[in-house]
């Protein structure tokens, strides 16, 4: 599985995100890879999942996976709800 | 990750574009960056707008590392008066950690250290609610 997390240069608040994104699954024993990506190079690229926030996402709309927001990039709770809305993990897991 | 220079609290911004200047010249001052850089900090904000508000009250603003970064480092501006960034979510901003991002693996470990220091709960706390700049030193200091 590819989840990419998506913010406007790609190397900082995409990369905190990304490094949390990675303690939740890791918490729940889930493999996957997740890679930070600026939100032009993201509109072309292939993935399974896409988190970004809702300052970006209108700019991700065409795309053809599951597009989830995170709003507070390090609220662990949150990142784990966007994974559960996206199927990633279990409800109430 | 930070030099105490860099650290102002109290500081009197009107609006986003003034703080994430003031982050800017911060870094700059601290050698930490080239004032191009500054400028297009302010320009990507204008460009993709205030994604980089990434909690509540807390914003991170950046440029590319080719804009004129000199080594990964941050800054912190403390407002005076919480700020609108115009975040759907995470407006007002009090906290501005101007962040210089290089392409080195020093970026990853100074993201890395900043993502461990806001996991902890106290930490976050202090660096939201201090008007110490010298308790906010020790506490981005002690991160590295």
């Amino acid at each position: 599985m590819k989840i990419l997390t998506v913010c406007g240069l790609g190397m900082g608040s995409s990369l905190i995100l990304k490094m949390n994104v990675e303690s939740v699954l890791k918490q729940h024993g889930i493999q996957a890879s997740v890679e930070h990506m600026d939100v032009s190079s993201a509109a072309s690229a292939s993935a399974d999942l896409v988190i970004t926030n809702a300052e970006l996402v209108d700019n991700l709309q065409h795309m053809s996976c599951p597009v989830v927001i995170v709003n507070n990039y390090i609220d662990n709770k949150e990142i784990a709800q966007a994974l559960e809305q996206a199927g990633i993990l279990q409800q109430g897991a | 990750m930070i030099v105490r220079q860099a650290i102002s609290i109290d500081y009197p911004a009107s609006n986003a574009e003034q703080a994430i200047q003031a982050a800017g010249d911060a870094l700059c001052q601290a050698g930490a960056c080239q004032p191009e850089y500054v400028q297009a900090m302010v320009a990507s904000y204008r460009e993709f707008g205030p994604y980089f508000v990434i909690a509540p009250g807390l914003a991170m603003p950046h440029a590319r590392p080719e804009q004129g970064a000199i080594k990964p480092q941050f800054s912190l501006i403390r407002l005076r008066e919480p700020v609108v960034f115009g975040h759907a979510e995470n407006d007002p901003v009090q906290v501005v950690l101007g962040l210089s991002a290089t392409s080195s693996d020093r970026h990853i470990q100074l993201i890395q250290h900043i993502v461990t220091l806001l996991a902890d709960e106290n930490n976050l706390h202090t660096l939201m609610n201090s008007r110490d700049p010298e308790q906010l030193y020790r506490l981005m200091a002690c991160a590295v």
